[in-house]
């Protein structure tokens, strides 16, 4: 082999290992950044809100609360059966709004199964067919898991039970992920 | 020879050109999935401004007041009186409820102002029925958390802070805060000095530190018969300063400036 043929391999090999450096340190950067939501089937409420923090924001509270009333409401039989108008949004839409992992770790099926066991929390029975939904002053308290990732306590004055939903809020184009619900 | 290295060179093109691919492809894998995933529509919120939210709860605790004014449910109203303002006042929710019936069908709500209090939201407003009116101000400790007080008292706290200088004891017994002002009811003991004496006859002569650094002096001077407190004996003062609400939960300090211990007149910070 010629010594221009070697330093030509040489390059190669040395392009080839600070590709494998950039690689390394691509995943362990993702590995360390999405610890908690890595793995969903290890996933537990607690963890979430070990080193949580409370937070008071007004702000927060009405982006928050927005947000979770138009998902609580979109679970009305307004909206789930015959009077679908082109602006109303069905739960079944939300899976769209389910962070990555989440998603990939419910499927569909399993999403429409939590959603409802969580959704089901806030209905108001008119009848065997018609239900409206308790979308009012449902946050008892707010805390931030991580930066921008908020885990709020939600309780039903109407059914006296609990839930829990964690959401992501993107501040940069100012949407949102559901990043847990129970 | 030459054919060896002609193979040579057209592996390593071929290397690089297979090197080059790959990069790409592992590039896509990584940023495919944000070019790909487009967020829907409803999954876009909005952001709130502090003046969103002052206005959002001012509605629903002026349309729920006159609602259960108007519905004569007074005494659900009464519920929510705060307990510091029962036992300030020395009432109790009955007698509040006996004010609210002067009020029915014809109640007006008067316009809201809000002020922050630490993390609270205090919303003020008047009731009027004819020549009947009332200030009630929803204290609120989280959105739908709350409770009232009405005119001027919005809290009070009992048994706050207590620290010691070396053989002068100061502890804060009550603190009263109203829309304006802030009342301190202060317990001064001397603990082992011969005389100690904590004037407060000119309005320098106590002030509170706030904010940034500021300073407000004391509302108006105070006067005792005789100020000298021997060994062991104590004293309670009631000193006021005139500071708005929304700026009461910035206090940090009561300096009195002239405290005379064993003939030397000393400056006091009390941290609160």
């Amino acid at each position: 082999m010629k010594k221009e043929d070697k330093k030509i391999w040489l390059f190669a090999l040395v392009l080839v290992l600070i590709l494998l450096i950039i690689l390394v340190s691509i995943f362990n950067k993702n590995a360390s950044k999405d610890n908690l939501w890595q793995d969903y089937s290890k996933f537990s409420y607690a963890d979430a809100y070990l080193n949580a923090t409370k937070v008071q924001d007004r702000t927060i509270y009405w982006t928050l609360d927005k947000i979770i009333s138009d998902y609580i409401g979109s679970y009305s039989s307004d909206v789930t059966y015959d009077n679908i108008g082109d602006n109303n949004v069905t739960y079944e839409d939300y899976y769209d709004a389910l962070y990555e992992g989440y998603q990939k770790y419910l499927k569909k099926e399993g999403y429409l199964e939590t959603a409802k066991n969580f959704l089901q929390k806030f209905m108001i029975q008119n009848d065997v067919e018609a239900y409206s939904m308790e979308t009012e002053g449902l946050i008892d308290s707010i805390y931030m898991v991580e930066e921008n990732i908020y885990l709020c306590n939600l309780s039903s004055k109407i059914q006296q039970t609990n839930a829990y939903i964690i959401i992501g809020l993107n501040t940069d184009n100012l949407s949102f992920k559901i990043m847990y619900m129970e | 020879m030459e054919n060896i290295d002609e193979n040579n060179k057209k592996a390593i093109r071929a290397f690089l050109i297979v090197y080059i691919l790959f990069a790409i492809v592992i590039l896509c894998i990584i940023w495919i999935p944000n070019f790909t995933k487009t967020t829907p529509d409803f999954a876009h919120y909005k952001e709130y401004t502090q003046e969103d939210v002052a206005t959002k709860m001012s509605d629903y605790y002026t349309n729920d007041i006159f609602t259960k004014i108007i519905l004569g449910q007074q005494s659900d109203i009464a519920d929510y009186i705060s307990t510091d303002y029962l036992e300030y006042y020395e009432t109790s929710k009955e007698e509040i409820k006996s004010v609210l019936n002067d009020f029915g069908i014809n109640t007006k709500i008067g316009q809201v102002s809000v002020n922050v209090h630490g993390n609270d939201y205090i919303y003020s407003f008047d009731i009027v029925d004819g020549n009947n009116k009332l200030r009630l101000n929803v204290v609120e400790t989280y959105p739908y958390k709350y409770s009232i007080t009405l005119d001027d008292f919005v809290l009070y706290e009992k048994n706050s802070i207590m620290q010691s200088f070396d053989k002068l004891e100061i502890s804060v017994q009550e603190v009263y805060q109203t829309m304006d002002f802030i009342e301190y009811t202060i317990d001064i003991k001397n603990a082992g000095y011969e005389s100690l004496e904590v004037n407060l006859e000119t309005v320098t002569d106590a002030y509170i530190v706030y904010g940034d650094g500021l300073n407000l002096s004391l509302s108006n001077p105070i006067k005792y018969d005789d100020e000298t407190l021997s060994n062991n004996s104590s004293i309670i003062k009631k000193i006021k300063f005139e500071l708005p609400i929304n700026m009461q939960s910035e206090i940090s300090k009561i300096v009195f400036t002239n405290v005379v211990i064993d003939g030397t007149t000393k400056t006091i910070t009390l941290d609160i």
